[in-house]
């Protein structure tokens, strides 16, 4: 019996790998599991490698395993590429329509005592009557057979799956997974995974982040989403074509980004709640509308779906080297939030919060995602809508007076083009309190006053960071990290405590302000400290030394454009232990 | 009811002496009191150049953007409150340099926003420079040879992408441009409007006067119709000897970008109003 099991279905783009993947994932959750799942392709549309792993396990985990104890090959340079890291007692499940085993992979799995899987997809498909379309159901009554598990789950979810088509597809379908169940026999219990003993996680979603941003945003009361496409923010874009516009949402492709952050702060301005997303490059192009939103005091949300860089860098892999454009972007001084969620629960939360923080405090707010984060599939509880909180702050419909009022929080009175109040000039022109253009000196700097008088309502108003694991006091390791590296930290520390290693794990999803003296007791008491971020110069610890007066010097950087793998990490940690 | 008071300004303009500004800023005026309109029902959104520092000069609700981004602000408005006119002011530098993509995109989209577009040739807030209407040949500062770049025609650029609504306006005849305000506010979609005005500190090469000589309104053509587009290509050539002004095109049928969004067919709310908790129990079940 094992406590996690790793499959990989990988085959070339356009063979519905993601689809099969996600069935999978959906079909042992049901069965009481625990998945992760994490997609790797290139930047193509047709023939490109693309994997999607699978973890698998009885407790809750949210990371990659570099081991891999199923490959289900669809083609010859998925056996190529990735035979060879099949751990022992592993499986091989192959098409054999398709693709050939080498005597030299042969001989190699069978030192390693792999399993070889060899399947007629098509001849199997066309023997029930179906289609080469149906070939990827067949592989899943395959694996299901492998893993030794009750092909009832798999039925249903197929004919939920299929239901809106014919009642003939459904029927068909569910033959196909007969056909592959039946034709691989159950071998080993080495796929014997641990019995579930948490029976809410059937009840739970299997949800990628991006999705979860576009559900936050549909329930937080967004009503346009602009965006140019660009990877890896595109899929917020296309979910909420799909389920934003089912209740009205505009959601529109605006012809670059610098048009779709200007019509983020035309709405606002004008009184609704928009965003618009992009990646380090678009990012770019809207920094200086960030700028803009900044000096007219315009809630503004963007999320900021971190990638390789720099320039086009690697568009389809992850990267958080972005955290100092996000702190950075735009011209001039304002006062700004930087978001960074950890999964997909935290995408969702933030995604509301990054609202109601920017129309409070009347100025941008960035969400900061990582291409990890934003295409990575959780298995997390439903998302709680009785916890949504709607703030429009200081969203008046009465006794308005000066729109910049010099205020002690620096927060000003807001109210709408249209309302029967008096008129204001939103100006992009350092300006009065009633928003007319100024030059004066005074007038300048008790304006610049003002606004960043509203940074220091907000760092009154800090959230703690959470501390996971053991207290700092009695552990061994203090893990410091930000946004999408926390649940595959929170893996390794368990990893860590089953070998009797105590961690404790300071995890940031709220960047900036920064709760710097938070911060500062916390790593005063910890025996040893490692950073841990996706990027080559430690942006996120060199913050912290700046914030703090103290020294981070111990990090743990990874900058090729593959996020931290649990085994990696957790071998990188131990260097640190004290 | 509104009167011309209403929408002064205790902030006086401070454009050259001559300045087309002053013509579009009291025509802008006169035209919101002959529709009967206060300051609380328009919404103008400003640009940045010598056009753009009317924005504290008019009592109204106002936006003003970064140059050559005046579009994109008002697009953003008009899909958030669509029950208001809204105008957007711009010059020749910021819309058909900096912002020119916005220009040929909201043509196509449509929107149901005003613009101003205030030609005079050149860049006057930054000293003299060339702007893509400025001649070709032409010396200015930073062109000291002459500029070399072909000549823009908006206009025919405009009516190639599909405008719905074409209009062109002088600053010496206040009259018309008031009616020609008032026409690109009433028509549904996007309507562009181009002033042609004279830069008396940088413009030396087309006055007042030698634009005084050379326009005439269509109207005054016995058979023109506005709504053919190959007369209106063919009477803003820049090979006729004279300008034509007056409502150059105009699509009746034109369908603006709100109306064409196929999921906000029958939705009479406006999204401004929309903002609330929306029910995610639907979506949130298809993870489950």
């Amino acid at each position: 019996m094992t406590d996690r099991i790793v499959i990989k279905i990988t085959g070339a783009a356009g063979l519905g790998i993601k689809t099969s993947g996600l069935m999978i994932a959906k079909a042992l959750k049901r069965a009481g599991y625990y998945t992760f799942g994490y997609t790797e392709y290139p930047s193509l549309i047709k023939g490109g490698h693309n994997i999607f792993q699978i973890d698998v396990s009885p407790y809750q985990i949210a990371s990659s395993s570099t081991r891999l104890d199923i490959l289900l090959a669809l083609d010859q340079n998925s056996i190529k590429l990735h035979a060879n890291e099949i751990a022992g007692n592993g499986a091989l499940i192959f098409d054999e329509g398709v693709c050939t085993v080498s005597e030299e992979i042969q001989k190699a799995m069978t030192d390693k005592h792999v399993e070889i899987f060899p399947l007629k997809l098509l001849e199997i498909v066309q023997s029930v009557g179906g289609t080469g379309i149906m070939k990827n159901t067949v592989t899943l009554g395959a694996l299901w057979s492998v893993l030794g598990r009750d092909i009832s789950i798999l039925n249903q979810l197929i004919s939920e799956t299929f239901g809106h088509k014919s009642k003939e597809v459904v029927e068909l379908n569910i033959a196909c997974i007969k056909a592959g169940y039946e034709n691989l026999k159950k071998q080993t219990d080495h796929f014997d995974l641990i019995p579930s003993k948490d029976a809410a996680v059937k009840d739970q979603m299997i949800i990628s982040g991006n999705e979860a941003i576009g559900i936050g945003a549909i329930s937080c009361g967004v009503r346009l989403y602009s965006s140019y496409p660009m990877t890896p923010a595109s899929s917020i874009l296309s979910f909420l074509a799909v389920e934003g516009t089912k209740s009205g949402m505009i959601v529109k492709q605006a012809e670059d980004e610098i048009t779709a952050a200007n019509m983020v702060v035309g709405a606002e301005y004008a009184g609704t709640r928009a965003m618009c997303g992009t990646s380090g490059g678009g990012f770019d192009l809207m920094t200086e509308t960030l700028s803009l939103a900044g000096m007219t005091e315009t809630p503004f949300v963007v999320v900021l779906a971190q990638r390789p860089g720099p320039a086009t860098g690697a568009p389809t892999w992850s990267a958080q080297g972005d955290l100092n454009l996000a702190l950075y972007g735009g011209h001039g001084e304002f006062p700004r939030i930087v978001l960074a969620p950890g999964n997909a629960t935290e995408a969702f939360e933030l995604t509301i919060e990054a609202h109601n923080l920017a129309e409070k405090y009347q100025t941008p707010v960035i969400l900061l995602t990582d291409k990890y984060l934003s295409e990575s599939f959780f298995t997390t509880p439903v998302f709680d809508e009785s916890q949504v909180i709607i703030d429009r702050g200081e969203l008046i419909k009465e006794n308005a007076n000066l729109r910049y009022e010099l205020t002690e929080s620096g927060i000003s009175s807001r109210w709408l083009p249209g309302d029967k109040l008096p008129v204001f000039l939103a100006n992009s022109d350092e300006h009065t309190p009633k928003g007319y253009s100024t030059e004066d000196a005074n007038e300048i700097a008790q304006m610049t006053d003002k606004r960043m008088r509203k940074f220091d309502t907000m760092v009154k108003d800090l959230t703690d960071p959470i501390i996971f694991g053991e207290p700092v006091e009695s552990s061994q390791l203090l893990i410091i990290s930000w946004g999408g590296n926390r649940d595959v930290i929170i893996d390794s520390q368990n990893l860590l405590a089953k070998e009797g290693i105590k961690t404790s794990f300071m995890h940031l999803s709220h960047i900036w302000p920064l709760n710097s003296s938070f911060i500062k007791d916390i790593c005063s008491k910890a025996k040893s400290i490692a950073v841990v971020e996706c990027n080559k110069t430690g942006q996120f610890a060199n913050l912290l030394e700046g914030q703090t007066g103290m020294k981070f010097s111990d990090r743990i950087l990874k900058y090729d454009g593959r996020p931290f793998f649990l085994e990696e990490l957790t071998h990188s940690l131990k260097d640190y232990i004290k | 009811m509104s009167i011309i008071q209403d929408f002064q300004s205790p902030i006086l303009p401070t454009w050259c002496p001559g300045c087309g500004d002053f013509a579009v800023w009291s025509a802008l005026k006169q035209a919101f009191v002959q529709e009967g309109l206060g300051p609380t029902d328009v919404v103008l959104c400003f640009d940045i150049g010598c056009n753009s520092n009317m924005a504290d000069k008019i009592n109204a609700y106002v936006f003003k953007g970064l140059h050559g981004r005046v579009i994109p602000i008002a697009e953003g408005i008009s899909l958030a409150n669509s029950s208001i006119p809204i105008i957007a002011i711009s010059g020749d530098g910021g819309t058909y340099d900096e912002g020119m993509q916005h220009f040929v995109h909201t043509i196509r989209s449509n929107y149901d926003i005003t613009l101003i577009l205030h030609n005079n040739c050149d860049f006057g807030l930054t000293t003299g420079q060339a702007t893509p209407t400025t001649p070709i040949g032409q010396k200015m500062n930073g062109a000291v040879y002459g500029v070399v770049e072909s000549r823009l025609n908006p206009t025919q650029l405009a009516l190639t992408l599909g405008a719905s609504f074409v209009a062109k306006a002088f600053t010496g005849n206040i009259p018309q441009l008031v009616s020609l305000i008032r026409a690109s506010m009433k028509h549904k979609g996007f309507s562009y409007l181009e002033v042609l005005q004279h830069c008396p500190t940088y413009n030396s090469f087309q006055d007042h006067k030698w634009i005084a000589e050379k326009v005439y309104d269509v109207n005054t053509l016995p058979d023109y119709k506005n709504n053919d587009l190959r007369s209106a290509m063919d009477i803003t050539d820049y090979s006729k000897e004279k300008i034509a002004t007056g409502i150059i095109f105009e699509d009746q049928n034109s369908v603006d970008y709100l109306t064409r969004v196929p999921y906000r067919t029958g939705v009479s709310t406006l999204l401004k109003d929309e903002v609330k908790q929306y029910p995610i129990a639907e979506i949130t079940k298809e993870f489950v």
